[in-house]
């Protein structure tokens, strides 16, 4: 059985099991076991580390042999999908960023620029469209409608 | 009899206030935009809608978050018959007969008997809520420690041996599910556990981070680039009306889709995607011309869709009177509930009636108002068909950030969210399954408590779940799943068969 026949995926994902199994049993030894009619706190947790250390040997075991592919969607490497993997989560952090010195407002058209990036279909008036919206119906829903306290624009509102 | 009556008078009174008319309609509007459109479900918009529920009275909020959960399953079958997409996992079953139905220029004739079936069944499920739910809650006040533990187990293994292609790879989920439900700090002792010194999580990890992660921001990273062009075919509306003998075909299919459906939305772990299965399988074997089903055959419609929304209504069931979701959107509700400082279980039917019988009667009217909107309306959901992704994902990541945020006003929420977004991205490139590991987060501090309390009470006795009857059932009934689960993988392991097979023989 060369290694050539095993498949990637399955043995990384055996692996990520056997590795949270182990850093939980680790863990979970770290704090009081007590006895199964009087559980301490880690007692619960070693189970379930236990569990999952089974369950990442049995998935490198059983399944590291089948080569499955990749949905069509994950697979893909062209430079679009790693823009949309990358600007999806950049454009929620400038939110994060932006929404306590800024206000809502800013933060809002913060993400939407960042998130616009990752689609190449867009086009500028859409972008500029949503820039609006985006901002204006956050303002409607949780300021308007549910009373948030939240700083629309700092300095300003 | 004049029990049900006077409850059902109870519950008009509760459902009927303008306020929760207007989140009744809400709910059921927002989940059929949620299920017409693919790459937005139910889950991501309730957990979404979370954060706003905290303002408002529990009942309304539970009736528009279940409005969104069944108003999801109308929608869902719209996409797959005009588009061949389905809004929902479920619907993928109502494309295979729904889409060429669509073709022949039948696209009207579908929607209406569609909307028909997903009536009939909605009305089957909701008459067993109301007389079945309080029946089990009863049968339920004598479930001990051991029994809620193997309950949970069964529902968990369940919900991994039926859902998804690999039954180790959504046991892992489960495990790891659980792990993060430890997170915080331990009830019993006070001290603090996988907290790793972080304050923001040191009161456990907030379910709306975890699921809006999982189910919506993975969602977007793997999908924002993709540009759907897929427009809807102009298929004309103008005959609407199915003919008698489709009434003739479809009718009986009906019930048994309910049926099938009622099953599997009571028991812990069945769900809808394997009652839309069990029920299209069912119909084509009976048929007396199975060659016609996947090329428009209405029976294939029908039954699935009855099927799934009677999975809709009873899916409660458990929830409301054990406490113990079936599924990942049952989870959530039920974290919903808990939220709003009201602990599911067999004494909620007594405890809250006028919460419980407000939603039964919330159920007859959403479906009421879920017609209206699908026969004289469906022009407004063709035209919602084609708004592109590109415009809808910006939306949707603003509202997660400010949604999250707004929990704890805390900057910290946002990252969490991003955190899991990257995690459930990573599942589906290793193939993990989301929803068992929403179902293990949920449950878990409810399984460690009983575990806990079932072996003291026992005096470390592990027996004890195998001799109290009711609790050796449930761990029978998964002993049988996971044999099940064990024996399917070792015949798909046959030569040039595996998990995969399917989708590379496309």
């Amino acid at each position: 059985m060369s290694l050539k026949r095993l498949d990637r995926g399955t043995l990384v994902a055996g692996g990520c099991m056997c590795l949270i199994g182990a850093l939980v049993i680790h863990e979970a030894l770290g704090m009081r076991l007590g006895s199964p009619t009087r559980m301490g706190p880690g007692y619960y947790p070693l189970l379930i580390g236990i569990a999952a250390l089974g369950l990442g040997l049995l998935i490198l075991l059983l399944e590291s042999r089948v080569n499955v592919p990749l949905d069509a969607t994950l697979a893909d490497r062209s430079r679009a999908a790693w823009r949309s993997r990358l600007l999806v989560p950049a454009s929620m952090i400038v939110f994060a960023l932006l929404l306590r010195p800024a206000g809502l407002v800013p933060a809002a058209v913060g993400l939407v620029c960042v998130a616009s990036l990752a689609a190449p279909t867009l086009s500028a008036r859409r972008t500029l469209g949503l820039a609006i919206v985006t901002p204006l119906l956050a303002w409607l829903i949780f300021v308007v409608g549910l009373g948030l306290p939240l700083t629309v624009i700092r300095g300003i509102v | 009899m004049s029990d049900l009556l006077s409850n059902l008078v109870l519950g008009a009174g509760v459902a009927f206030s303008w306020s929760a008319l207007f989140y009744c309609f809400a709910g059921v509007s927002l989940g059929m935009v949620v299920g017409v459109l693919p790459g937005v479900g139910p889950l991501p918009a309730i957990a979404m809608l979370l954060p706003i529920t905290f303002y408002i009275d529990p009942t309304e909020a539970i009736i528009m978050l279940a409005g969104i959960y069944y108003g999801g399953q109308y929608g869902a079958s719209t996409a797959s018959i005009l588009l061949n997409l389905p809004g929902t996992p479920p619907a993928a079953v109502t494309c295979l007969d729904g889409y060429p139905m669509a073709k022949q220029g039948r696209a009207g004739v579908a929607l209406f008997i569609t909307a028909i079936a997903s009536l009939v069944g909605s009305m089957f499920g909701i008459v067993l809520v109301g007389t079945f739910a309080p029946v089990l809650a009863r049968f339920a006040l004598e479930f001990g420690a051991a029994e809620y533990f193997s309950l949970i187990l069964f529902a968990l293994i369940g919900t991994s041996a039926i859902g998804g292609d690999s039954f180790l790879r959504s046991v892992s989920m489960v495990a790891v599910g659980l792990l993060l439900g430890i997170v915080g700090q331990d009830v019993t002792s006070g001290q603090f556990r996988f907290t790793f010194g972080i304050p923001g999580i040191a009161d456990g990890l907030s379910i709306v981070a975890v699921a809006m992660g999982i189910f919506g921001v993975s969602e977007v990273m793997a999908s924002a680039h993709v540009a759907r062009d897929k427009k809807p075919e102009s298929f004309g509306f103008r005959n609407m009306l199915p003919s008698r003998s489709d009434f003739r075909r479809a009718w009986p299919s009906m019930g048994r889709g309910s049926l099938f459906g009622a099953i599997c939305g009571i028991l812990p772990g069945a769900g809808a995607s394997m009652a839309v299965f069990i029920a299209y399988a069912f119909e084509k074997r009976i048929s007396k011309t199975p060659e016609i089903f996947g090329k428009g055959a209405i029976e294939g419609v029908t039954a699935p869709e009855s099927a799934n929304n009677a999975t809709a209504q009873t899916a409660f069931i458990p929830t409301l009177t054990l406490g113990v979701p079936g599924d990942a959107v049952m989870a959530v509700m039920l974290g919903a509930l808990m939220i709003h400082g009201i602990n599911p279980g067999p004494g909620l039917i007594e405890e809250q009636p006028q919460m419980f019988w407000g939603l039964v009667v919330s159920f007859l009217i959403g479906n009421a108002i879920l017609v209206i909107l699908n026969i004289p309306l469906v022009g407004i959901w063709t035209r919602l068909l084609q708004i592109p992704y590109a415009v809808l994902f910006p939306i949707i990541l603003a509202l997660i950030c400010i949604g999250v945020y707004s929990i704890n006003y805390s900057t910290f929420d946002i990252f969490l969210v991003i955190a899991f977004g990257v995690l459930g991205y990573g599942m589906k490139l290793l193939r993990f399954p989301p929803a068992p590991l929403l179902l293990g987060f949920i449950l878990s501090p409810m399984l460690e408590e009983n575990f806990r309390r079932a072996l003291l009470l026992s005096r470390g006795d592990w027996m004890t779940f195998l001799v109290q009857p009711i609790s050796g059932v449930f761990i029978g009934l998964s002993t049988a799943l996971v044999l099940f689960a064990v024996i399917t993988a070792l015949r798909r392991r046959g030569p040039g068969r595996h998990p995969g097979a399917l989708s590379e023989t496309e």
